[in-house]
C-alpha cells in the first residue's frame, strides 16, 4: 500500500512497477542520500525578524511551496518524507494534523514553530495547545502578533517546560505591546533550561532578570521611534545587560529604557561580547554613547541610523564620518574592533543607505575605511511621494558630503522614467564630487533599461564641461594621459541589464576610452539577459565572441553572464 | 623518485592525471589514502568515476584550492550552518552549466570522494534548478515519469493542504 501518513522507513522505499523507467534517468542514478541533500536546498531560508539592513519590519514565514517535490513522483515523496530536516519548521497557523504530521517526519529533531497570529481568539486557543501538546520537541519558537487580543491564552505557554527550547522570538506589532512582551524577560529558567537566544519587541530592560544570564543572544527592538534625548536611555540598557558575562551578541533597536530602575557609571565594559548592533537611533544619541562603550578586540559592530538626508547635515553626521579612524586618529571604539559599521538611512526615500565600514586592513594595524553609498529608486511606478527623483538625491548627497572619501557607490534603478533612473549629467557631478570611488555597481530592473547613461559618464574626461554632442560622439577626443572621471575606478559592475545590440560595443568603446587616459579595471562584472539565441553559427556569434576578447584585454578579470529573464523585477 | 609534491589518478577508463596533492587533499578520501600511503611514486586508482568527470572535479578542486583552509576548521554549528552558508559564485554556476549526465556524476563522484564543497554546490545547483517550479515542470526537466495514480496525487494535494493557514 502506498503510505500517505506517518514517516516511512528506509524499508519503506519502494522502486514502481518499472524501475528501468526511471535508472535511466541521469537524476535517478543518485543516492537517496544526495537527493535528501538537494531536498533540503529546496526549502527557502526563513527570514526572521529585523533586516539587519534596515528597522523596517519584516514577517517570519515558513516555506510552503517545497511541498510540490512531494508531488513528483513516488520516489521522491518517499525520500522526502524520510529528511527529518525538512519537516522541522512548522506554521502553527496550519492545521493541527499537518503539526503533528510534521512533527512524526522530523523523527525527534528539535522543531522550529512559527505562531504568526492576525486570527481568531478561538484559532489562537487552538494553536497554544498545539504548541503546547508539542512542547517537549519545539527547539524554536516564533510568536507574532498583529493586536493585542488573545494574550491571556498565552499564558499557558510562560507556564510550560519547553526543554529543549533554545530560541525564543515574541514581537507584539501593535502599539502598547511591550508591556506584554515583557513576560518574557521574566520566564523562569526552570521552564527553559536550554534558552540561549531572546528576540523580543520593545520590552525595558528592569533588573533582575534571572533568564538574561543564561543568553548568549538578546535583542530588543521597539515598534515605535524613540526620541533623541534617548541616549541616557540606551546607556542604562547597556549598563544592565553588561552585567551578564555570558551574552556574547546584543542588539538593541530603538529601545526605550526607563531611567528609574538603574544608575549608569562610564565606561561599560562588554569584553565577553562578539557583537553589537545598534539599529533606529539618531546620530546625537549614537555620538554621544559610542565614547562611553569598551569593548573586546574582536567584536563586529553595526550602527545604523535612522535619518534624513536633511537631518544628515543638521545632525551632525558629517562630524560622526570625521570621527571614522584616519591612520592613528579616529573612534576608539571602531579603532579597536575588528569591523565596525555605520550606515544611515535616508527615511525620506527609504532606499538609500551609507554605510561606513572600518576593517582591518592588509597588516591588521591600519584600518581599511570603506565607505559606500547604496541607492534604489522605487519599484511601484507612478507613486505620488517618487517626486524627489534619483538625480535630486544623488545632487543633494554631493553637496552635502563633498568632502567624504566615498568609495563605493551602488545604484539599484526599478524604472527608467519618474526619476527612477541616474542621468549621465548626474552621474558625472557624483564621479566629480567623488574621484576616491573604486567601485561603482549598478543594477538595472527594468526591460527597457539601458546602460548608455553609464557609459557615457564613465566616458566624460575630468575637465569636460559636457558629456557628449547632441550626436552622441564625446565632446572631447581623448587623449592619451588626459584623465577620465574615476581614475582609481578598478571595479565595475552592470547587473540585470537586457540585451541589446550595442550594449557590449558601447561598454568595449567606453573601457577603451578610460584605458587610453591610464585607467584600466581589475573587475569587470557583466550579467546581461535575454540575448537572442542562434542555433547555428552566424556572423553575429563571432562578433559577439570578439567583443568579449575585447572586455579581457581592458579588465584584469571579466565575468559575464548572459541568460534567461530574471524573475523578479 | 617523482616530484614529491604532485601524485598521479588513475580514472576508471584507465586516464591518468598527474596533480598537486593540496589540491587532491580537498578530498577527505584521497587525503587519507594519501596519510596512509606515506612518501609513494604509486598511482592511486580511482575505480569508480571516469576521465570526463575526474577532468572536471580536478578543475573544481584547483579553482577551490585556497577555499580549503577555510572549511577543514572545525564545524561548530553543523550541517545546518554549513548549508545555509554554501555560495554558489558565477564561476561555480558556469562550471555546473553542463549537460545532466555529467552534471549529476560529478555530484556523485564528489559525493564518493568525499569533498564537501563540491557536493554542497552542486546539490545547491539542482536545487535552484527546481525551485518555483510545479511539479510537472520538474518531471520534464529531469525526464521523470509522474507514478502516482490520480486517487495517490489527489490525496497528497489535500494532504498539502493542510500547511495552509487555518
Amino acid at each position: 500500500m502506498f503510505p500517505l501518513r506517518g514517516r516511512p522507513t528506509t524499508a519503506a522505499l519502494r522502486l514502481p512497477s518499472d524501475p528501468s523507467k526511471y535508472t535511466n534517468t541521469p537524476i535517478r542514478r543518485l543516492p537517496n542520500e544526495l537527493l535528501m541533500e538537494i531536498f533540503k536546498y529546496c526549502v527557502s531560508e526563513r527570514q526572521d525578524g529585523c533586516d539587519p539592513d534596515y528597522p523596517s519590519w519584516k514577517y517570519d514565514w515558513i516555506d510552503r511551496e517545497w511541498l510540490d517535490i512531494l508531488l513528483v513522483c513516488r520516489h521522491w515523496y518517499h525520500v522526502a518524507c524520510a529528511t527529518p530536516a525538512l519537516w522541522r519548521s512548522i506554521p502553527v497557523n496550519s492545521k493541527r494534523q499537518w503539526f503533528d504530521l510534521c512533527v512524526a517526519r522530523s523523527a525527534g529533531m528539535a522543531v522550529y514553530a512559527l505562531l504568526y497570529w492576525k486570527i481568531t481568539a478561538q484559532s489562537l486557543s487552538q494553536a497554544v495547545e498545539t504548541i503546547v501538546a508539542h512542547a517537549s520537541q519545539i527547539g524554536r519558537l516564533v510568536l507574532i502578533a498583529h493586536e493585542m487580543d488573545g494574550f491571556d491564552d498565552l499564558e499557558l505557554i510562560w507556564h510550560t517546560r519547553m526543554p529543549l527550547l533554545e530560541d525564543f522570538t515574541f514581537y507584539i506589532l501593535a502599539d502598547h505591546g511591550a508591556a506584554e512582551c515583557a513576560v518574557a524577560m521574566h520566564l523562569k529558567p526552570v521552564l527553559f533550561p536550554a534558552l540561549r537566544a531572546l528576540r523580543l519587541s520593545g520590552p525595558s530592560v528592569s533588573l533582575p532578570c534571572p533568564i538574561v544570564s543564561q543568553l548568549h543572544t538578546l535583542r530588543l527592538s521597539w515598534v515605535e521611534p524613540i526620541p533623541f534625548w534617548s541616549s541616557e536611555r540606551v546607556l542604562e540598557a547597556l549598563q544592565a545587560v553588561a552585567q551578564h558575562a555570558g551574552l556574547r551578541h546584543l542588539e538593541l533597536s530603538r529601545a526605550y529604557f526607563p531611567q528609574e530602575h538603574l544608575q549608569y557609571t562610564y565606561p561599560i565594559s562588554f569584553p565577553n561580547l562578539h557583537s553589537l548592533v545598534l539599529i533606529g537611533y539618531d546620530t546625537c544619541s549614537i555620538s554621544r554613547l559610542l565614547p562611553h562603550l569598551r569593548l573586546g578586540p574582536n567584536v563586529d559592530v553595526r550602527l545604523i541610523v535612522d535619518t534624513s538626508l536633511e537631518d544628515w547635515e543638521d545632525h551632525s553626521v558629517t562630524n560622526l564620518l570625521h570621527l571614522i579612524p584616519e591612520d592613528t586618529e579616529g573612534l576608539p571604539l571602531l579603532r579597536t574592533t575588528s569591523s565596525a559599521s555605520i550606515a544611515f538611512m535616508d527615511v525620506k526615500t527609504g532606499h538609500a543607505k551609507l554605510e561606513i565600514i572600518c576593517t582591518p586592513g592588509p597588516d591588521s594595524r591600519r584600518e581599511r575605511l570603506v565607505i559606500r553609498l547604496l541607492v534604489e529608486t522605487h519599484p511601484e511606478q507612478d507613486r505620488p511621494e517618487w517626486s524627489y527623483t534619483l538625480d535630486d538625491f544623488l545632487g543633494d548627497f554631493c553637496k552635502r558630503f563633498a568632502a567624504s572619501p566615498l568609495s563605493e557607490l551602488s545604484l539599484r534603478e526599478f524604472g527608467t522614467s519618474g526619476g527612477r533612473r541616474a542621468s549621465a549629467g548626474t552621474l558625472v557631478q557624483v564621479f566629480r564630487t567623488f574621484p576616491t570611488l573604486a567601485i561603482v555597481q549598478v543594477e538595472y530592473n527594468d526591460p527597457r533599461s539601458s546602460c548608455q547613461e553609464l557609459l557615457k559618464a564613465l566616458s566624460s574626461h575630468v575637465s569636460d564641461a559636457t558629456v557628449q554632442n547632441e550626436d552622441g560622439t564625446p565632446k572631447s577626443p581623448p587623449q592619451t594621459g588626459e584623465r577620465v572621471v574615476l581614475p582609481d575606478l578598478r571595479d565595475l559592475r552592470i547587473t540585470q541589464l537586457p540585451w541589446r545590440e550595442n550594449v557590449l560595443p558601447s561598454i568595449v568603446r567606453c573601457l577603451q576610452r578610460r584605458a587610453v587616459s591610464g585607467s584600466r579595471l581589475e573587475d569587470l562584472h557583466i550579467e546581461l539577459y535575454n540575448r537572442p539565441r542562434v542555433w547555428e553559427v552566424e556572423r553575429s556569434d563571432w562578433s559577439h565572441y570578439d567583443l568579449l576578447l575585447d572586455l579581457q584585454s581592458l579588465s584584469t578579470r571579466v565575468t559575464y553572464l548572459d541568460g534567461e529573464a530574471p524573475r523578479s523585477g | 623518485m617523482g616530484d614529491s609534491n604532485r601524485l598521479t589518478l588513475v580514472a576508471s577508463d584507465g586516464g591518468k592525471f598527474v596533480v598537486d596533492k593540496e589540491v587532491v587533499q580537498m578530498s577527505v578520501l584521497l587525503k587519507n589514502m594519501i596519510e596512509d600511503l606515506g612518501e609513494t611514486d604509486e598511482s592511486i586508482p580511482i575505480p569508480n568515476v571516469t576521465s570526463p568527470v575526474l577532468t572536471k572535479v580536478i578543475e573544481f578542486c584547483e579553482n577551490h584550492r585556497t577555499d580549503a583552509a577555510r572549511t577543514d576548521g572545525p564545524n561548530v554549528d553543523g550541517d545546518d550552518a554549513r548549508m545555509r552558508t554554501a555560495v554558489v559564485s558565477d564561476w561555480d554556476r558556469q562550471f555546473f552549466d553542463v549537460d545532466q549526465d555529467l552534471m549529476f556524476e560529478i555530484i556523485v563522484a564528489a559525493n564518493y570522494l568525499d569533498i564537501k564543497s563540491l557536493v554542497d554546490v552542486g546539490c545547491k545547483v539542482v536545487a535552484d534548478m527546481i525551485k518555483g517550479k510545479s511539479p510537472q515542470e520538474i518531471r520534464d526537466l529531469f525526464d521523470i515519469v509522474n507514478d502516482f495514480s490520480p486517487e495517490e496525487e489527489a490525496a497528497l494535494r489535500k494532504e498539502n493542504e493542510w500547511a495552509n493557514d487555518r
